[in-house]
């Protein structure tokens, strides 16, 4: 996450804009998407974390999966037939 | 009131199949998986493209004498205009550079193979789709470089016998690149290709609900796997929140540009050379005779095309070296005269 | 029965797509009324330069060679459509799509073009150069 914003600072400062004044400064462009992009890694961040604490405590939801779960050559039905 | 809603709508629309569904979708788990995400990437990225692009086409005009004009009000007059436009332009080239990981990481994988068929070859005419997205939206804003571009992309079908010159011909609308050519290509990018694109790309997804993730045969024997609802779709959500994350920092670093208007008579300027993606045609463009070029590119993409039904031993289940080494084959040739274009323009 | 019915909706679909394809091509352009343009007054040009315009709905060039001399040609690259560039430090033409180059002539000097730019007649009638497609190819 830090990486990103440091990068973009870094970048974007030492970077000259190719097209013309006439688009906003890198300042202006720089401060509308940064807490959009802190937001969606702070997202991603918790995203991850409730997928992790999901599937590391084996809960119901784990159960069962096998008798659905597809094989490369498609034999969903019979694995289901089995079942 | 969320209960009320759901049964009112249980009742006329009998959502017990896509209840059912949800409740047993999964995907498998191994150590490829991580290419699974790529698919989903793509569609976010799709939907970000549709999005993006209906707001530009409230301002485009296509028209020569005022296309350029009407790019650069949008870029500089519109309010965020650049934000809107360098994400459908950054957006494109993600888009290119997923799908093309998509489709090589299921080629290794060999995902094609029966019963997926169908699958695969929706998928490379999807590739095909996205390729000519790029093309086509490429001469709208009517500069120098997308000028050129599109002459040498409508008059690469010319060299072709027979129906080669009609080709290009009803790709032009005219004797040159023109006027004609710009409403052809307008219509094509925001009509007939995105019509196309809902079409296979609704098929190829339902295929992927019909069948479910391929399992490379290497990782056969695992039988682990994750539920897609809401596992696997939280961890689809964070790849999208970290692509668009990195999305957005390339739109704030190095937003779109915007090229000199186009002087239909006057000579291409000296370095002019197309995307990235499109750099291992035009090298092999300018090594070889067109015919030759053209034909090989073309004898490629149609036995890509047919592949599953060409590696027989996969369709069995069995390992097959040969059409892994012509896949990687195809990868290197394309990367090598990638570089060999970047290094000697 | 099914024969006739087959038949009946191929004659529909022929006749749709018929106009619809018709539709798609461009009309063809009449050559013959344009097939003479005038391009500039004598004079005007200097030597060892190069004076683009449009002929026959495509870029032509006319140069005026360092002996004074006109000569045209289709400014089209035989390879895949680019405008080329007239250099006058060697007089000769580069593309700068595919790196084809061509002698003054239309000659090919290098590759991946194959075929010669075509020429064009130059004629000078009072103080006006033009430019017409030569009767008999040169």
């Amino acid at each position: 996450m830090l990486l990103v914003i440091i990068s973009l600072i870094l970048v974007g400062t030492s970077a000259n804009d190719s097209l013309a004044a006439s688009i906003p400064s890198f300042a202006q462009r720089f401060n509308f998407t940064l807490p959009l992009i802190v937001v969606l890694l702070i997202l991603m961040f918790f995203l991850l974390l409730k997928v992790y604490t999901r599937e590391s405590q084996p809960s119901r939801s784990q159960k069962g999966i096998s008798d659905s779960n597809v094989k490369g050559d498609g034999s969903k039905e019979k694995v289901r037939e089995k079942v | 009131m969320k209960q009320r809603l759901v049964g009112f709508f249980d009742e006329r629309m009998d959502l017990s199949a896509l209840r059912r569904w949800a409740k047993e979708k999964s995907v498998p788990q191994h150590k490829h998986s991580f290419w699974y995400y790529f698919g989903g990437l793509a569609l976010f990225l799709i939907t970000l493209q549709i999005i993006t692009g209906i707001l530009l086409a409230l301002y485009y005009s296509p028209n020569p004498a005022y296309a350029h004009e009407s790019v650069k009000y949008v870029m500089e007059t519109v309010k965020y205009g650049w934000l809107i436009r360098s994400i459908h332009f950054w957006g494109a080239n993600f888009l290119v550079a997923v799908v093309f990981i998509h489709m090589f990481s299921t080629y290794f994988m060999k995902a094609y193979r029966k019963p997926r068929e169908v699958m695969w070859i929706l998928g490379v005419l999807i590739l095909g789709l996205v390729l000519a997205f790029t093309f086509t939206g490429y001469l709208l804003p009517w500069t120098t470089l997308s000028y050129f571009a599109t002459k040498v992309g409508v008059n690469t079908p010319s060299i072709m016998p027979i129906l080669g010159r009609f080709i290009t011909r009803i790709m032009e609308g005219g004797r040159d690149v023109g006027a004609a050519t710009l409403t052809r290509m307008f219509t094509l990018h925001t009509v007939i290709l995105p019509l196309l694109a809902v079409l296979l790309i609704t098929l190829h997804v339902l295929l992927s609900q019909v069948f479910g993730s391929s399992v490379p045969l290497s990782q056969a024997n695992k039988r682990e796997a994750i539920k897609f609802f809401p596992n696997f779709l939280m961890r689809d959500a964070a790849v999208w929140a970290g692509g668009l994350a990195i999305l957005l920092a390339m739109v704030t670093m190095f937003p779109a540009g915007l090229g000199p208007k186009v002087n239909p008579v006057m000579p291409a300027p000296v370095g002019i050379k197309p995307e990235w993606y499109f750099l291992f045609v035009f090298e092999t463009l300018r090594r070889f005779p067109e015919t030759i070029a053209i034909g090989t590119i073309t004898l490629a993409v149609l036995v890509w095309l047919i592949v599953p039904f060409l590696d027989r031993r996969a369709s069995r289940n069995q390992k097959s070296t040969f059409f892994t080494l012509f896949g990687a084959a195809v990868l290197v040739y394309m990367i090598s005269m990638t570089i060999l274009a970047y290094l000697t323009t | 029965m099914n024969r006739i019915l087959g038949g009946g909706v191929a004659i529909v679909a022929a006749y749709i797509l018929y106009p619809v394809i018709r539709f798609l091509s461009p009309p063809s352009v009449a050559l013959g009324e344009q097939s003479k343009v005038f391009v500039t007054d004598t004079g005007i040009m200097k030597r060892n330069t190069a004076k683009y315009f449009k002929f026959l709905d495509e870029p032509a060039v006319l140069v005026r060679l360092p002996n004074g001399t006109y000569t045209s040609l289709s400014a089209k690259c035989t390879h895949l459509g680019c405008t080329v560039q007239f250099r006058s430090d060697g007089d000769y033409f580069h593309c700068a799509c595919h790196g084809s180059e061509f002698a003054i002539t239309g000659k090919v000097m290098r590759g991946p073009a194959v075929l010669p730019l075509p020429k064009y007649q130059v004629s000078v009638s009072g103080e006006k150069i033009f430019v017409s497609v030569p009767i008999e190819p040169a």
